[in-house]
Order: C-alpha cells, then sequence, then structure tokens
C-alpha cells in the first residue's frame, strides 16, 4: 500500500540513509518486532529506532516523518505516477489521499486522482 | 459459553487462538463505566449503563488495555449507526476509564457503508474489512482472517508502545494498514497459480522468482502430471500446467516417478534427461517466463532450461544459432 518499498526514503535520526531490504533482514532476527508475517506480508514495528521518511516538499527539501511500523506486503499493486505540486512520486493505486472537496475533505484513491484536485496540505495535483 | 451466531462463535475461537487468555463474549451485557465520581453521569438511577453484545479481549495486563469488538452479522453493510453506537460506547468507556485503556473494533463480513469511515476515524475505531474507495467485497473467510491478524498484530504492539494509538485516527489507521493489503492478496490468489511451500500460501511470479533466482541446479525429475527443479539452498521447484508450487519443503517434489519426455535446441529434437542434466546441472537460474503450458528459466545466461507437465527442453541461448547446437 501506499509507496512502493523501491520509493521509500528512509533515514536514521543523523540523517544517514538507511537501506530498506539490509534493515529488514536485521529486524527480521528480533521476534517482538514482527507484528504479521504471513501470506499477506511482513510488517514490522520501528517505532522506537529514530526512524525517519524522507518526503519530499515544493521547495526541493525534505520533510522528515517518523516511522512507526514497515510494511513488506507479498503482493504489490499495480504502480502509477503523479505529480503532485513540485514532485513526481510513484504510488501503489490503492494509496489513500486526502483532498479538498468544497469546504470539507475527502478521500480518493490514487487511480482516482485528477489533475487540479487540491490536497487537504494546499499542494495541487498536476498529472 | 453461548453464542448468538456463528460469526460471534468464530470470531470469539479466532481471539482465542490470536491472544490466549482474557477473552469474553457477552451478551446484552451492561457495559458500566469504571468510574462514577464524577457529577455528570450522576442520576436517579445510577451510573449510566448500556446493553450490548461485546467480545472482549485483554490485550495487556500492565497497564490494562482492552480491544471491544462488536461482530455484525447483518444481511447487508453496515450502516453510520452501528458504528456510531461502538464509537459511543468506547469514548464512554475511555472517558470515565480507572485506568484502563480502551480500543474498539467494528467487525461486519458484509462491509460498511461509506459513510461510516469518517466516523470510525474521528472516534478512533478500527473496521474490518476496510473501505478502500471502490466496491471490494471480501468473503466471510478472508473478513475473519483481517481481524486475525489485527489481533496478533495488536497484541505485540501493545507490548512495544501502544500510547502513541490514543490520538484519532491513528488506531483507525493502524487497522486499515494491517488490513489494507488483503486487496492485492485477494487479487493474486483468485488467480491460483503459484503456491509458497510449505504454507501453500498463494503467491506470484515475482515471488516465485525471487526464491529461485540465482540458485543453482541441482537435479531434474519427473513425476505423474509435473516436473521438478531441485535447486540450492533447500529450494524445490514443481511444474504442471495448472499450477507452480516452490519453497523449502522437500514434499512438493514427492510422486510417483515417470521417464520425462525431453527435447533439446529450437527444433525440439528428441533427446534424454541425461543429456538435459549433464548441461543443466550447476548452472544457476538468471532468468525466468511463465508461458502457461511451461516454464522455462535461463541458466547463466547461456542456456534456456524449459518445464514441462510431461518433460524438458533445453536451448542454447548463444548466437548464432547454427553454431551452438545442443
Amino acid at each position: 500500500m501506499a509507496i512502493p518499498a523501491e520509493q521509500v526514503i528512509l533515514v536514521d535520526s543523523h540523517g544517514k540513509p538507511i537501506r530498506l531490504d539490509a534493515l529488514v533482514k536485521r529486524l527480521r532476527g528480533e521476534p517482538e518486532r514482527i507484528l504479521a508475517d504471513d501470506e499477506v506480508g511482513l510488517v514490522l514495528y520501528v517505532g522506537d529506532l529514530g526512524i525517519y521518511n524522507l518526503k519530499p516538499i515544493d521547495n526541493g527539501e525534505f520533510l522528515a516523518q517518523p516511522v512507526t511500523e514497515i510494511s513488506r506486503p507479498r503482493f504489490s499493486a499495480r504502480v502509477l505516477r503523479k505529480q503532485i505540486g513540485a514532485t513526481v512520486l510513484s504510488v501503489t493505486a490503492d494509496a489513500v489521499f486526502v483532498v479538498r472537496d468544497g469546504d470539507t475533505f475527502k478521500k480518493v484513491r490514487a487511480e482516482k486522482l485528477d489533475p487540479g484536485m487540491i490536497l487537504a496540505s494546499g499542494e495541487k495535483v498536476y498529472r | 459459553m453461548s453464542f448468538k451466531n456463528e460469526l460471534e462463535r468464530r470470531c470469539f475461537e479466532i481471539a482465542k487462538r490470536a491472544l490466549g487468555g482474557g477473552v469474553t463474549i457477552e451478551h446484552n451485557k451492561p457495559i458500566q463505566i469504571e468510574s462514577a465520581l464524577f457529577s455528570e453521569v450522576a442520576s436517579f438511577k445510577g451510573p449510566p449503563a448500556k446493553e450490548v453484545d461485546v467480545l472482549v479481549a485483554e490485550l495487556l495486563d500492565q497497564p490494562k488495555v482492552v480491544l471491544l469488538v462488536s461482530c455484525k452479522l447483518l444481511s447487508r453493510r453496515a450502516e453510520p449507526a452501528h458504528v456510531q453506537e461502538w464509537c459511543a460506547v468506547v469514548q464512554t468507556m475511555n472517558k470515565y476509564s480507572d485506568g484502563t485503556l480502551y480500543f474498539g473494533l467494528v467487525v461486519s463480513p458484509m462491509g460498511f457503508t461509506s459513510g461510516c469511515e469518517a466516523w470510525a476515524t474521528s472516534h478512533n475505531v478500527g473496521i474490518v474489512p476496510p473501505l478502500k474507495g471502490r466496491l471490494l467485497a471480501f468473503n466471510e473467510d478472508t473478513v475473519l482472517r483481517m481481524f486475525e491478524r489485527v489481533l496478533i498484530a495488536l497484541r505485540a504492539r501493545a507490548r512495544l508502545q501502544i500510547d502513541d494509538l490514543i490520538t484519532a485516527p491513528a488506531f483507525f489507521d493502524f487497522v486499515f494498514r494491517l488490513v489494507a493489503d488483503f486487496e492485492g492478496h485477494q487479487e493474486a490468489a483468485a488467480d491460483e497459480r503459484y503456491f509458497l511451500a510449505p504454507q501453500r500460501w498463494a503467491s506470484s511470479f515475482g515471488e516465485m522468482y525471487s526464491a529461485i533466482a540465482g540458485q543453482m541446479v541441482e537435479d531434474l525429475w519427473a513425476l505423474e502430471g509435473a516436473t521438478v527443479m531441485k535447486l540450492s539452498g533447500g529450494v524445490v521447484l514443481r511444474f504442471s500446467e495448472t499450477r507452480v508450487d516452490f519453497g523449502h519443503d522437500q514434499r512438493i517434489a514427492e510422486g510417483t516417478l515417470v521417464i520425462p519426455q525431453c527435447r533439446k535446441n529450437i527444433d525440439m529434437k528428441p533427446c534424454t534427461l541425461e543429456f538435459i542434466k549433464s548441461i543443466a546441472l550447476g548452472k544457476s537460474i538468471s532468468s525466468a517466463g511463465d508461458f502457461g503450458n511451461y516454464l522455462e528459466v535461463g541458466l547463466d545466461q547461456r542456456f534456456n532450461l524449459g518445464l514441462h507437465e510431461v518433460g524438458f527442453h533445453i536451448i542454447s541461448t548463444e548466437s548464432p544459432i547454427e553454431g551452438h547446437h545442443l
């Protein structure tokens, strides 16, 4: 769901990049962190490790968002390319965005995200 | 233990399996707040109470964390009123709690109408199955697998960190993330072609290739209605026209041995299994393609080995073709 694994940029609290595959391999050895490991995929708890996901923003810089769980679904969903604000990113078709709808917000799947829509964050969808 | 319906019984059994002890189910249970020392809850009848059917699951003892589950066996999708009721129950229990932290979950195998999500999100109540922005129907077994996955993950999460799930919509999102990927799983499972052993989980071409890529071919043989490739690292792949089984389980390689039909080169001239093995064994898998009635793997980027239901083929991929006949 959301952003494909190969598109996720993870860093530690010092800003040093983290390789997701290596991290997952290492954390698999800590059973208490495994929230789910079944036919659907793997979910690991990383909330105490000071890991951040870097999200590109309009001015070319990155916004660091703390990550509590890492999910590795066994079945990848269809991937779409979207331009939101100045950022072009790959998202899975079932990724959920919150968009403005008049005076309210509503949730929209990436596959139904149309050019011209404005996200709750104020960013505009271009394509 | 008595159950109102089959859904309740199955939910209870799943909760017991997932959480061990601390699971109870109660009907027409007067839910009472833990602390009534608030003037706003004083009345001539005493503290407020509401009768509900509830599955109570203790996630953690110290501090006490309890999940209140509402199992909705309805003939159509649950409506906002069903979710609103549970939101009110969980909110009240938390507001007048004496230290216990309550989370709420609504399970409705028929799904939810779109208006339910806003109530669940704003009141931080989980819903199973998830609303995914398009009309998705999950069968009851899948919905109950979702429920089990949520319980197992929640129990593990409660032991690590639970406070960050208190603020809406963190718990709703946590449940959503755990069950959202069932959409992709359900689509893949519908294909019923690839199966991962020994779990017998529905799988995909991508996962199959990840399991065999780079592995060395150690042996080849044929069974009645299938061919088998044994690889390094203990990986086995069994091919028949209708399904491909692979993984670390030698049992998928079992069956009645038969003599395979073997072919070589583009013109598919007959050859022996020993001839194919003399080329294929010891080489590593460098590519793969599923052509429906046969599966072809590249070996050291020099040969293509085909697995058919009744035998094998081998072809050199080096150019020119005329100079590389086997």
